[in-house]
């Protein structure tokens, strides 16, 4: 369990990271909190031949709000993010979701940047991003772009950033006002990836849900909107019948898959478990 | 209860451990911390098949990469002299198999060393070892119990028929088994599947091992449980003398078995560095280590309990499966766990006629190795959901079944049927105290109303009695030829009052530093931090078997009292001649030996020692200088330490997850050397007994690829999965041993399946019947609901 040779790069800029990038290509891999990459490099599953370790770069470590979204440089630790006053307020989805992400010293040491630009299927960022409706924006020398969460995670640990390409920010909406939200996860073990995980938020005039939105993980490839519970949602009282309704056609619509933590139609029991206690939660129901 | 003049001794008090400094400050050696000037690193090329001829191995790549000093293969290694590990064990027909330390011909499971790779780094071992060439032709895996022994299934081994180690069938007790089923009122059966576990500990395997050739001298540094016998093992493949071969080891970070044996790699790494003239060091990563170390535990148990309208136990038989891998490991063989499976089964129970049929079956997997508990939970596992089976069907609450079966005070000391000796304690007692404890009636009182609320909450126990210290009267039977019952201890207290100990026990975190101080400075009136306890090195310690089998405490404990009063007899004898009365009319008491009638009249430790070095005031004629004695110890056939564990768990019938709310094991030990230490063996083995309930599990697949040979696959309990686990005592001395110690390194987990999946059955609102299999996956618990019709 040691990495193969690579060769190492510090940047002290982000001018000189992108330029690296453009250089190496798909020879090069961002270093940035390394709780992914390392344990890849040292099982030798993953064999960059050049490092570029972005942790010398200044600026990419704030969190702010702007025009109605929080906005993180790809540095921000987990921990950072976790306790920041702000994201409680503004997001409180996304501070409960990263308390669910590894352990302390992993969260102390592993990047919003990072977290997202991996893209484990089971990872909490992804899930509140694409829940939320988020967007990165990514840069190289070629200039830089939004990407929308939506069409950012592409396949199992599949991304849209392009080799040369940094992930140097990443943006979450806040909660609108009035709406309420729920996050669940169930994992084996304290601080494991979820086998299951539900992020959902919810708006309600006169009685009636008007908006909601329901972001399930752990079943497939990547983190899902289950669109159509959502549109079943919708003009509904959002109570508990309405809730298990929405948790079971999500449940069904989204494309699960087996492995040796369980079997696939345990896992879509689970989802449906997940989705409707976020469901409840959101709607001030107790399970 | 403890002995009447406790107050004045060390043993029986929790004070601190004396290792520990070392320990908390970051300061403790381990094998990584050796180095060896001009040591290479070695890197393994281990087998991606399961099974498969070797067809070609091609080093030629490898051996010219940068920073490699050699490439060794099989062959190779063969030709310089060094022999397959073979485990020699006389009993019934076992098949042994031979393991050369690198494959030669053919590989037997994934993870199995190829060749070995000696580089200036482990980093450049690792990226040579890439460019080893092999290929294979695939032989068809046989990975399961059911595949090895389907007919027609491929020989692992073309000697050992039927892949199977053995075929041992046994009866025992006054009346015959048959008959004893005929004329039962009831019988119980089940099937009982327990997984492949891993040991796990902290720190993995590791060597460092040097050759001087001009005196034909090997040394190995190794994380090793067992010195002696890896010596033993050691000099045998080597071909060469024993005592040209010395093992020694610096701080363990844990064993749990898993270092509890001679592995090929330790036979490798002494081979090269013979072949090469260099000192090698090679330090076993987490994925060899859960890949190809060893594995054990994984049984298939099928049960049959028989009993009279009383519910009292009359007969039982068994038949027991192990998957015992692809080889021998030595020196236990897979059999020692058959052995233990098959004998511990009976439980603290009464029981008439007892037959059972074991075998270990090779299969194309890691080989079987002890793992903490040896069989023995996995035997309590399949008994303790019997008697819930037998509960449920009489329609009585097991608990009370459980005591119309237990032995009382006045039947022990006695054997079982199968050979253990139950040498005291009140085990009814002891059930009792872990219900109270846990609050059982309280948790049942409230369970519908809990219910009521969606939460399901349920209470469970298990029974048994550990037997540990197994001494020669029960080795030499069980044929385990390569290793003694005994331990050796020698003692020297030097010319300041200052004593040294040098114990055939291996320290591995169990605090033997401090028990066995506590021993010395009762037997030598000094105080335990005056004494250090030296261990591990098989050129300073005497003969002895080494740390398994929660042997330490009574068997080099007991080897430390021995020698120890020798010294003290020599004080004693010293002390008399000074104070000019006989030798009868003195006795040690802490800090100086005292006239018994007159204790005013007093000579000091460090003033005896002085003279017994010195011999300056003249020392009683024919006095033999100085104060250094060795003694051993043969701990009796074994003594066993009565044990309840009792948990309260809730249990998420949606997701599956069981919460422990409760957690608690009542424990009879005999005299507790340290309680301290007692209570962390205990908490630390329900942890390991917590993961196998719940959590571990070693995955293959069908063609004998490791499914989850990492940490974040392989799932161990953390904190967050552990209540706080209460320990509660009772102390009956055993009458048989020295120190009136019970070996108790196992008990936390024995006890830990059957409690758990008791509990999580009657959360569920199940009598008896469900949860055959471990680990109770959170998957296989909702199963369970779904059968049980609990839906949320
Ligand atoms: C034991 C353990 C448990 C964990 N549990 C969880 C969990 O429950 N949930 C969870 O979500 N995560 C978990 N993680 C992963 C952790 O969250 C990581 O921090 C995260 O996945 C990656 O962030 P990082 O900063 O460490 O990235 P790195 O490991 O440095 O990089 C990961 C990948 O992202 C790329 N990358 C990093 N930053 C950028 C960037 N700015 N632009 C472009 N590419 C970039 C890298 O090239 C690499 O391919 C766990 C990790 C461990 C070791």
């Amino acid at each position: 369990m040691k990495p193969p040779p690579f060769a190492y790069a510090a940047p002290g800029t982000r001018a000189e990271a992108l330029a690296l990038l453009a250089r190496h290509g798909y020879d090069a891999k961002v270093l940035a909190g390394g709780q992914s990459l390392v344990p890849a490099l040292n099982f030798r599953l993953a064999r960059p031949p050049v490092l570029v370790d972005i942790n010398g770069i200044p600026g990419l470590d704030a969190i702010a709000e702007r025009d109605g979204e929080l906005s993180f440089g790809a540095l921000v630790r987990h921990t950072d993010a976790e306790r920041s006053a702000l994201v409680a307020r503004r997001c409180p989805p996304l501070a409960k979701a990263i308390g669910h992400i590894g352990h302390r010293t992993i969260r102390n040491r592993g990047t919003i940047g990072g977290s997202i630009a991996h893209a484990d299927p089971a990872a909490e960022l992804p899930l509140v991003m694409v829940a939320l409706g988020g967007r990165v924006n990514a840069a190289s020398v070629r200039g830089e772009r939004w990407i929308a969460a939506s069409d950012f995670f592409t396949g199992y640990l599949a991304t849209a950033l392009e080799p040369d390409e940094l992930l140097v920010e990443a943006r979450f909406p806040v909660l609108a006002s009035g709406a309420t939200w729920g996050f669940q996860e169930y994992s084996r073990r304290s601080g494991d990836f979820a086998l299951a995980a539900a992020c959902v938020t919810l708006s309600r005039a006169g009685g009636k849900v008007t908006a909601c939105s329901i972001g399930v993980a752990g079943g497939g490839p990547v983190p899902v909107r289950a669109s159509a519970a959502e549109r079943a949602l919708i003009g509904t009282d959002g109570g508990s019948g309405a809730c298990l309704a929405a948790a079971s056609s999500a449940a069904s619509g989204i494309e699960i898959d087996g492995d040796i933590h369980g079997s696939a139609a345990y896992r879509r029991s689970l989802v449906e478990t997940v989705v409707r206690r976020a469901l409840w939660t959101a709607a001030g129901l107790t399970s | 209860m403890g002995t009447a003049e406790s107050s004045n001794r060390f043993v029986g008090k929790s004070i601190p451990r004396l290792e520990d400094r070392r320990f908390v400050t970051g300061t403790a050696r381990y094998i990584a911390d050796i180095n060896m000037a001009r040591q290479g690193h070695v890197a393994f090329v281990r087998s991606t098949q399961a099974h498969a001829t070797l067809t070609k191995i091609d080093a030629s790549a490898a051996r010219s990469a940068p920073g490699v000093i050699a490439v060794v293969t099989g062959d190779e290694l063969a030709a310089s002299g060094v022999k397959p590990i073979r485990t020699p064990f006389a009993t019934n027909g076992y098949i042994e198999s031979d393991w050369p330390a690198l494959a030669q011909g053919k590989v037997r499971f994934v993870g199995e060393a190829i060749a070995a790779v000696v580089a200036e780094s482990r980093y450049l071992a690792e990226d040579a070892a890439e460019l080893v060439e092999v290929e294979y032709d695939s032989l068809p895996a046989a990975v399961t119990i059911d595949a090895a022994m389907a007919p027609g299934a491929a020989l692992v081994h073309d000697h050992m028929k039927g892949n199977l180690y053995n075929d041992d069938t046994r009866s025992f007790g006054e009346i015959e088994v048959d008959a004893a089923f005929a004329q039962a009122a009831f019988v119980v059966e089940g099937t009982f599947d327990t997984q492949r576990s891993a040991a796990l500990p902290i720190e993995c395997r590791g060597s460092v091992a040097d050759y001087h050739a001009a005196t034909g001298r090997f040394t190995l540094w190794s994380s090793t449980q067992l010195p002696h016998v890896v010596r033993h093992g050691l000099a045998d493949c080597l071909g060469v003398p024993h005592d040209t071969v010395r093992v020694l080891g610096p701080d363990l970070g844990g064993g749990f078995g898993n270092k509890a044996n001679m592995d090929p790699e330790q036979v490798v790494v002494c081979g090269l560095a013979r072949m090469l003239g260099r000192p090698v060091k090679w330090l076993e990563d987490r994925r060899e280590n859960l890949l190809a170390s060893t594995h054990g535990q994984e049984e298939r148990i099928t049960a049959r309990l028989a009993a009279d309208a009383e519910g009292r136990f009359i007969a039982l038989e068994t038949d027991i499966l192990l998957n015992g891998g692809a080889y021998s490991i030595f020196p236990d063989t897979p059999l020692n766990e058959l052995m233990n499976c098959t004998s511990s089964i009976l439980g603290p129970y009464r029981m008439k006629a007892y037959r059972y049929r074991a075998r270990a079956v090779v299969t194309t997997t890691c080989p079987h190795g002890p793992v903490r508990g040896v069989a023995r939970s996995q035997a309590n596992f399949a008994f303790e959901r019997l008697v819930e089976t037998l509960a449920a069907k009489m329609n009585l609450d097991s608990i009370e079944l459980r005591r119309r079966n237990l032995l009382l005070p006045a039947e022990m000391p006695c054997k079982t049927l199968t050979g253990l000796t139950r040498d005291g304690g009140d085990y009814a007692g002891l059930m009792d105290l872990a219900v109270e404890r846990v609050g059982w009636r309280r948790v049942k009182a409230g369970q519908a109303a809990e219910r009521a609320k969606g939460r399901y909450v349920g209470v469970g126990l298990a029974s048994f009695a550990e037997e540990g210290a197994s001494g020669t009267e029960r080795r030499i039977p069980r044929q385990l030829l390569s290793i003694a019952g005994y331990d050796g201890a020698f003692v020297r207290m030097d010319m300041h009052g200052r004593v040294v100990v040098f114990s055939s026990a291996a320290g591995m975190g169990q605090g033997i530093e401090t028990s066995f101080a506590q021993i010395a400075a009762d037997e030598l009136g000094v105080a335990p931090d005056h004494v250090t306890i030296r261990h591990n090195d098989t050129d300073m310690v005497p003969y002895g078997m080494g740390s398994t089998g929660s042997r330490s405490a009574v068997s080099s404990g007991g080897a430390v009292v021995v020698a120890a009063r020798r010294v003290q007899a020599k004080l004693l004898t010293l002390a008399a001649h000074l104070l000019g009365v006989d030798a009868a009319a003195v006795r040690l008491r802490h800090g100086g030996v005292e006239v018994a009638a007159d204790p005013a009249r007093f000579v000091s430790i460090e003033r005896l020692a002085w003279i017994a070095y010195r011999r300056a005031e003249g020392n009683p004629p024919g006095f033999e200088p100085g104060l250094e004695a060795v003694g051993f110890y043969d701990p009796p056939s074994s003594v066993s330490s009565g044990s309840t564990h009792a948990v309260v768990v809730e249990v998420d019938v949606e997701t599956g997850a069981v919460r422990l709310l409760a957690y608690v094991v009542a424990e009879d030990a005999g005299i507790l050397l340290n309680p301290a230490i007692v209570d962390g063996q205990i908490r630390g083995g329900a942890v390991q007994g917590i993961g196998k309930a719940l959590f571990e599990e070693v995955r293959y697949d069908p063609d004998g690829q490791m499914l989850n040979a990492s940490l974040m696959d392989f799932l161990a309990p953390t904190m967050s999965e552990v209540p706080p686990i209460e320990v509660v005592h009772m102390i009956t001395p055993s009458p048989l041993t020295i120190n009136g110690a019970r070996g108790c390194g196992e008990s936390g987990i024995i006890g830990s399946s059957a409690a758990i999946g008791n509990a999580i059955i009657d959360a569920l609102g199940g009598r008896g019947e469900g949860l055959s299999v471990l680990p109770f996956t959170p998957e296989r618990v909702v199963g369970l609901a779904r059968q049980l019709g609990v839906r949320a």
